[in-house]
């Protein structure tokens, strides 16, 4: 694909995130974590109106460490030991940072109460695990035998131990887990579950488990670039596409070479990408990003929404999920159509609240969407739209901060200081539609450098309720959803308005934004960029499809080496 | 070692004979010395440390009381607390110095004395430690929990990011101390994993010795980052173990509550689970199980609504509606009236010496802003509650920077004072603008 002048623009201007307000000085630092390598990311060394400069070196992401997520947690604990296990387990909570959990992951410390809750997580596991043990003795059979011997905690400690570790144990650090195992069998009279169950515990706790180690190995004495070891590597994408712990033919195939070339790592990438869990896997990234998550637990008037139900909320939740599979899975097709789709998914409920016909046939099924329905993609959908709403009132200004930081993947500064971010006080003898409030609202000098950018995305959007239901008009008064921004153009309604993001190339570049930020746990850095450009290309020339982009990206530098660890 | 801890050789062999039976004695006959004047390993008698939040400020002129000094007249949004007056005072007029404008956020400078770091759009970590954190890392190694951190609405933010809105409490710009929402987490944090049926605390202190030396092993591959926060784990796995090893507390030890802290029909339970969890604070306090807590009543920018209320927008919102500044009013008079529920309970509990608990605690009490509708920090209140055993003056009083309206007073030097409290050497917080030296003389008490 032939890179645009545009295009090469809109990356400069991202990696330097530039804000829109007063002060951009305060919004220019993108990534403070990464600061101790030779990025910068104040724009300095890259000229953003002409692109990379020629030779830019690629310089990856500090390595480290990044704590499981808890589905991550919950993920492992199912393939290492079982259904049961996975529902005992309670691992600490996530907590995001930049909207995202796996960069809180990478950054925040566990405070003490999580500590104790990790205790008491693996507690629970072990003790779920030792009472049904057929999952452990799939990869350890001598747990299963009638009277197993002490020999039997080796084993648990060099295979499981090796798979909840992701790489080989040592000696050294095998000895401690089976003394474990010994001390509680003795002091449970010689009851071999006892020890199992410590043992267990004991592997669970250890921060080889609770933390995702990525440090490489220098290449060519280069510290700040440092190729992942082939385990490490194996695990990376084990998370990244199965969201959990490899398997052991994952790593047997990285210790023997296996993951060496990019060929390989793609072959390997596909062939995950076929298995269940990366349905699932998918599923938890873009509930996180679309903020699917919380949805049945949002504020919304009971007055004014007592059809807001955690069920219409669940239904919700599941059209936005059905479009993705079908767009990802079942079609394998261009990605952007998540953004401009003319048709969607609902099931019984959710027919009722659009007014389309029910489905014919239990559960969800795919059903067109007409022009008269204003509907297309993403933003006609009411998850999205009662998300990014108030419990009672619509917000532009949420719904297009939303469009601009997390599908454009634009920074957007703070009101500056001193503004007075009260919307005017209402007539009673004049009534205004939201869009008339902050329209009047944009013209302070202070507020509008912003608000020209954001809002109007969100007038386009005004005939969709707090709740995201269809309305004629805003309290009686008549509806002007036309719109313009100076990048995206002159818009009438939503559909029009999803056509020009699904075609933007701002709208492409971010969806690897999305996964560098939300799966690999950093905001992207200005040494990536040579890389990035290169995704961003394979990304168009494979048609955008999704799939594409993950194997692409598991073979990536970017996914396959760290800088020198943060 | 503190006096809630044994030993570690002492408790690995004698802990396999039995815990102490946990037994209701009357927390004074145990814990007290023959004099009633010190605990009876002669320690000098515990005193509390709390700080209280809650969202979107005040409205100023129904907010700050009509006169200064002592039997200063209860304002409007103040009267719900006429119950335990006596232990108010109201700090009013003071400037909040953060040197980062970003609303909201520079609110929460009151609680640290430090700006921002990492600011990017609505994203910004806390600077330093907070209060607590000062007061815990004095206290704290006395009692088998060093602090615990509680909120009550769980609707925060969605807008801002990064971890100055979402916890009240910070060690570090990494290592924020996240509030439990759930009253029944906060029941099994503070007294769910006292004496263990069967006794298996040898093992699970074993278990910890192996994640140390694993860590130890780890953190010569890492980075600076990582390595403090390998720090952060290590300070929990001492607390575990601390935890673990502590002497089942003397007092009867309250049931789990039934409360969740679940909406329903859109409805949160605000008022319930304040009760709920001021009750466990009541316990966690007069058992000496910590001495140091954090709630997060509201968030700032929460999308809270006061349902209780019969509102239907969020108070964040009100706020910035100059034709709700009623409803906005409501709702702090709303908040005050469940604060002052919970300083109900500290004055109607009974303390290890017969004193109740707002004579014995300092509970530091502020919003991340003095106005929502502006998000101005210029008049940022505060209000202290309990005297802390005469450390801070009592009865309260209403102490006014000067000049009207806009001094130089400093909201850190409040955080001075309630430091010095705890520790009498400490001679500085917070840094930058935001820095205060200079602890407020106003409200010392009797024995400062």
């Amino acid at each position: 694909m032939l890179r645009s002048h545009v295009c090469a623009l809109s990356v400069g201007v991202s990696f330097a995130l530039v804000g829109c307000a007063s002060d951009p000085a305060d919004s220019a630092t993108l990534d403070p974590s990464a600061s101790t390598t030779s990025d910068v990311t104040d724009g300095t060394t890259a000229d953003p109106t002409t692109g990379e400069p020629p030779g830019e070196p690629f310089e990856p992401a500090p390595g480290g460490l990044r704590r499981l997520l808890r589905h991550q947690y919950v993920g492992s604990v199912r393939y290492l030991l079982g259904d049961a296990a996975a529902a005992a387990a309670d691992p600490p909570n996530d907590y995001s940072l930049h909207g995202f959990d796996a960069i809180g992951a990478a950054e925040l410390s566990l405070q003490a109460s999580a500590i104790e809750q990790i205790e008491t997580s693996a507690r629970a596991v072990a003790a779920a695990a030792v009472a049904d043990r057929g999952r452990l003795g799939s990869f350890v059979p001598c747990v299963l035998e009638p009277e197993p011997t002490d020999a039997c905690y080796q084993k648990v400690a060099d295979d499981l131990g090796r798979l909840a570790w992701r790489r080989p144990l040592t000696a050294e650090e095998t000895a401690p887990l089976v003394d474990i195992a010994v001390q509680a069998r003795n002091w449970a009279d010689d009851d071999f579950a006892a020890g199992l169950q410590y043992e267990l515990m004991a592997l669970l706790q250890a921060p080889e488990f609770l933390y995702i180690v990525e440090v490489g190995e220098p290449a060519d004495g280069d510290p700040n670039n440092r190729p992942l070891t082939p385990a490490e590597l194996a695990t990376r994408m084990s998370f990244f596409l199965l969201g959990r712990t490899p398997d052991a033919e994952l790593l047997d195939l990285a210790a023997t070479g296996g993951l060496a070339s990019p060929e390989q790592i793609r072959a390997t990438a596909a062939a995950l990408l076929a298995r269940p869990e990366a349905r699932d896997t998918l599923r938890t990234f873009y509930s996180e990003l679309l903020l699917l998550r919380d949805l049945p637990g949002v504020n919304k008037s009971a007055e004014l929404f007592p059809n807001f139900t955690p069920e219409l909320a669940r239904a919700m939740q599941q059209e936005t999920l059905h479009l993705l599979d079908d767009i990802v899975w079942d079609q394998d097709a261009d990605f952007r159509s998540l953004f401009d789709a003319d048709y969607t998914f609902v099931d019984a409920t959710l027919a009722a609240f659009y007014g389309l016909p029910a489905p014919t046939e239990p559960g969800f099924q795919a059903v067109p969407l007409e022009p008269e329905h204003e509907r297309a993609g993403l933003l006609g959908h009411a998850s999205f739209l009662a998300r990014l709403a108030h419990p009672s009132l619509t917000s532009p200004t949420r719904r297009g901060l939303f469009v601009r930081t997390k599908l454009l993947c634009e920074g957007v500064a703070p009101p500056p200081p001193g503004v007075d971010t009260s919307l005017p006080p209402p007539d009673p003898n004049k009534p205004q539609t939201m869009k008339q409030k902050l329209v009047q609202h944009m013209e302070d000098p202070k507020c509008n450098g912003c608000h020209v950018q954001i809002d109007p995305i969100g007038f386009a959007l005004e005939h969709f309720d707090a709740i995201g239901a269809w309305r004629p008009n805003d309290q009686g008064l008549p509806l002007d959803v036309t719109g313009s921004t100076a990048d995206l153009g002159a818009f009438d309604g939503a559909r029009e308005l999803a056509g020009l993001l699904a075609t933007d190339e701002r709208t492409a570049s971010c969806v690897i934004r999305n996964f560098i930020r939300g799966s690999l746990g950093h905001l992207e850095t200005l040494g990536e960029r040579p890389v990035f450009l290169d995704l961003e290309d394979s990304f168009a020339d494979g048609g955008f499809r999704l799939q594409h982009l993950l194997v692409e990206l598991t073979a990536s530098p970017i996914f396959r080496s760290v800088g020198a660890p943060k | 070692m503190s006096r809630f801890t044994l030993n570690r050789r002492t408790f690995l062999r004698g802990a396999l004979g039995g815990a102490a039976a946990c037994v209701g004695l009357p927390l004074m006959e145990a814990m007290l010395d023959n004099h009633g004047e010190a605990l009876a390993d002669g320690s000098p008698l515990p005193t509390r440390f709390m700080t209280w939040f809650f969202g979107n400020g005040v409205i100023l002129p129904r907010f700050e009381p009509a006169a200064v000094g002592a039997n200063y007249p209860l304002s409007e949004e103040l009267q719900p607390l006429a119950e335990v007056r006596e232990y108010i005072t109201v700090l009013t007029g003071l400037k909040n110095r953060c040197e980062q404008l970003i609303t909201h956020h520079e609110g929460m400078t009151v609680f640290n004395g430090h700006t921002m770091v990492e600011i990017n759009g609505l994203f910004s970590k806390a600077g330093g430690p907070t209060i607590d954190q000062l007061i815990a890392a004095k206290i704290g190694k006395d009692t088998p929990i060093e602090s615990v951190h509680l909120g009550v609405s769980k609707h925060l933010s969605i807008m801002d990011s990064g971890t100055t809105m979402h916890a009240l409490s910070h060690k570090g710009p990494n290592e924020p101390q996240f509030p439990k929402f759930n009253p029944q987490e906060v029941w099994n944090l503070l007294f769910g994993s006292f004496a263990p049926k069967p006794d298996d605390r040898p093992l699970r202190t074993g278990i910890l010795d192996a994640v140390r030396d694993q860590t130890a092993r780890l953190r010569r591959r890492l980075g600076k980052l990582d390595n403090e926060r390998l720090d952060a784990h290590l300070d929990g796995v001492d607390a575990l173990e601390k935890k673990i090893t502590a002497a089942p507390p003397v007092c009867a030890l309250p049931d789990m509550p039934d409360e969740t802290n679940t909406d329903i029909n859109g409805v949160e339970p605000i008022t319930a689970v304040n009760d709920v969890m001021s009750d466990l604070l009541v316990y966690a306090f007069t058992c000496d199980i910590t001495r140091v807590a954090s709630v997060l009543f509201h968030g700032g920018a929460a999308e809270t609504v006061f349902s209780e209320l019969g509102q239907q927008v969020g108070h964040h919102y009100n706020t910035h509606d100059p034709a709700a500044q009623q409803a906005v009013h409501e709702g702090v008079v709303y908040m005050m009236q469940r604060f002052a529920a919970m300083l109900e309970k500290f004055k109607a509990a009974v303390d290890v010496d017969g004193k109740n608990l707002l004579d014995t605690s300092i509970i530091f009490c502020s919003s991340d802003c003095a106005e929502g509708l502006t998000h101005s920090v210029e008049r940022q209140p505060i209000i202290l509650a309990g005297h802390g055993r005469d450390k801070l003056i009592y009865p309260g009083i209403h102490y006014q920077a000067a000049p009207y309206p806009t001094s130089a007073g400093n909201t850190s030097d409040v955080l001075l004072t309630c430091l010095k409290a705890f520790d009498p050497a400490a001679t500085a917080v917070g840094a930058g603008a935001p820095r205060s030296a200079t602890p407020l003389a106003a409200i010392h008490g009797a024995k400062f």
